[in-house]
């Protein structure tokens, strides 16, 4: 890689965006020196499925001539992305990472796809996920482990492994994850990007492969806060294709990046988040309460809150979402359950022998759960956190219990649906990324996006990239 | 599943034969450790004072916070 390439892979969105409308950056060159960083690092990384060179370049071409005609689209026009190989891209095949999906090739976009491609979008290719979005880092699934940029020897983070990789280490500009648990703010934690989980009902799910419909997100995964604002704006809004699609409007995320928190009260489920328990690392702990006192400094009111029902939050989800999950794949794992690799069948299975009560019980768990968040949140702006209870483990120490065994920090907003967001905040001695988690009101992105922006002008995390 | 804690691998089968799947022995033995785990944790959705508190299982997307 040039110097120049790799300058060019490491523009952030609103940059290349400003270069490209104003016709000093091509949308081909930009495109060819992504295709080419992917050529030289990903034999290592491991971050994406399939990569569309042909395709990308044609893209690239076409957004070249619009822009050279004064037919600008927006921030988006000319950027070269990728998505999560569940994403459904007409014509291109989507795996989920599994053999059961493994020649899958949809017929139409999904909505969120045809929304990034309506923008001007480059779709460079198709991005590693674990597998069906739950299995964990399983090398029996068929489809390559992402590996994180940070440290080969770590996972990225998961289920969106390859988009957090990919994201970190200038292998495409922007991502959508999704998230049932914690797979778009877990692998930006592991990796020191922005995920954002964005309101229920913000943002399509139609054609993307479900794992839990009544905890799947979808949400952008980027370098800068910035750049999150900017591919949710372009994903955002009512679907009539998909039942739990919010008619609430969608406003300018744009607007909300004011450099300034001040006046905000932010609180702290410290009996939660930050309690006496071993499987809490101590030095993730330390990095947030820094960052704690940064939004202090910031002229936030950082107060400690009270949710009770917390503590039950890692008993409902799991519930919910195995039980959805075994519900969708029921007939797959009957008839061929050698398809599936070994995480994510033992997990599936598992959903298959909760009892209806229990479901309904964990349904009923998470509506307490809703409520007292609701009456939190009548009180402060948003709540933090450590995004990740631990940070990112080695691929050696990962098996099928693994994410059972850690307190689950993401979760509890799958839960609620309120929106969260994983921004950088610091580094184990080690040099390990570690996540500051931030949740706001139902379809208080704005809010969410202005604290975490703040937050990460005043830290400059994004001017350090991974040793690739 | 509460219930089930601390049954055997055979009564295990049992039950995953109920659900309609075909499990091997050793995949029984394998799987067991989690089915009990996820047992202790579902006996905490029990333990919580529920009274007639409502299943909700679809999110209103446009839940108001305040109301």
């Amino acid at each position: 890689m040039t110097q120049t390439q790799t300058e060019l892979c490491y523009l952030t969105i609103r940059d290349a965006g400003r270069l490209l409308q104003s016709r000093k950056l091509s949308p081909v060159e930009l495109t060819r020196a992504f295709l080419h960083r992917i050529e030289q690092l990903d034999m290592n990384l491991q971050s994406y499925i399939t990569v569309l060179s042909d395709r990308a370049l044609s893209e690239a071409r076409h957004a070249e001539a619009e822009i050279l005609r004064g037919d600008y689209r927006g921030p988006l026009h000319g950027i070269p992305i990728a998505l999560k190989d569940l994403y459904d891209t007409e014509g291109i095949r989507t795996t989920a990472s599994s053999r059961v999906m493994a020649n899958r090739i949809p017929i139409e976009d999904a909505t969120t796809t045809a929304r990034l491609a309506a923008a001007g979008s480059i779709l460079l290719g198709k991005l590693a996920m674990h597998e069906f979005a739950l299995g964990g880092p399983d090398p029996t699934c068929g489809f390559p482990l992402a590996r994180n940029p940070w440290n080969l020897d770590h996972i990225p983070g998961g289920s969106s492994s390859g988009s957090g990789a990919a994201v970190s280490a200038g292998l495409c500009m922007g991502s959508l994850g999704s998230c049932t648990g914690g797979s778009i703010r877990g692998p930006a934690s592991y990796c020191s990007i922005v995920g954002l989980k964005p309101t229920y009902g913000r943002v399509s799910r139609y054609g993307v492969v479900p794992l839990s419909w009544t905890l799947d997100h979808c949400g952008p995964m980027t370098w800068t806060v910035e750049d999150a604002a900017i591919m949710l704006q372009a994903i955002a809004g009512y679907d009539p294709k998909d039942p739990t699609s919010s008619r609430a409007p969608v406003p300018d995320y744009a607007a909300s990046l004011v450099d300034d928190m001040k006046g905000m009260t932010i609180g702290v489920p410290r009996h939660f988040f930050f309690a006496d328990d071993p499987s809490i690392n101590p030095e993730t702990l330390a990095v947030v309460e820094t960052a704690l006192k940064t939004l202090q400094e910031l002229g936030a009111h950082v107060v400690e809150v009270k949710i009770p029902s917390l503590r039950y939050a890692g008993a409902s989800q799991p519930v919910i979402m195995l039980s959805e999950a075994f519900a969708y794949h029921a007939r797959n794992l009957r008839s061929k359950p050698e398809e599936f690799g070994d995480m994510v069948r033992a997990r599936f299975r598992t959903g298959a022998l909760f009892t209806s009560g229990e479901y309904v019980q964990a349904q009923r768990v998470r509506n307490v759960i809703k409520r007292e968040f609701a009456n939190v949140l009548q009180r402060v702006d948003l709540i933090a956190s450590p995004t990740m209870s631990n940070p990112p483990p080695e691929f050696k120490s990962v098996d099928v219990m693994t994410t059972a065994r850690v307190p689950s920090f993401t979760g509890p907003y799958n839960l609620t649906g309120m929106p969260a967001i994983s921004v950088p905040c610091g580094f184990t001695a080690n040099g390990l990324p570690i996540g500051l988690q931030l949740a706001g009101k139902p379809f208080d992105e704005p809010t969410v996006l202005r604290a975490a922006y703040t937050f990460q002008q005043r830290v400059h995390l994004f001017e350090k990239r991974p040793p690739v | 599943m509460a219930e089930s804690e601390g049954i055997s691998v055979e009564q295990f089968g049992t039950l995953a034969e109920r659900a309609g799947l075909t499990m091997k022995t050793e995949e029984l033995t394998a799987l067991k450790p989690m089915f009990d785990y996820y047992a202790k944790q579902i006996k905490l959705l029990f333990e919580i004072e529920l009274e007639a508190e409502d299943m909700a299982v679809m999110y209103s997307p446009n839940w108001d916070p305040q109301g």
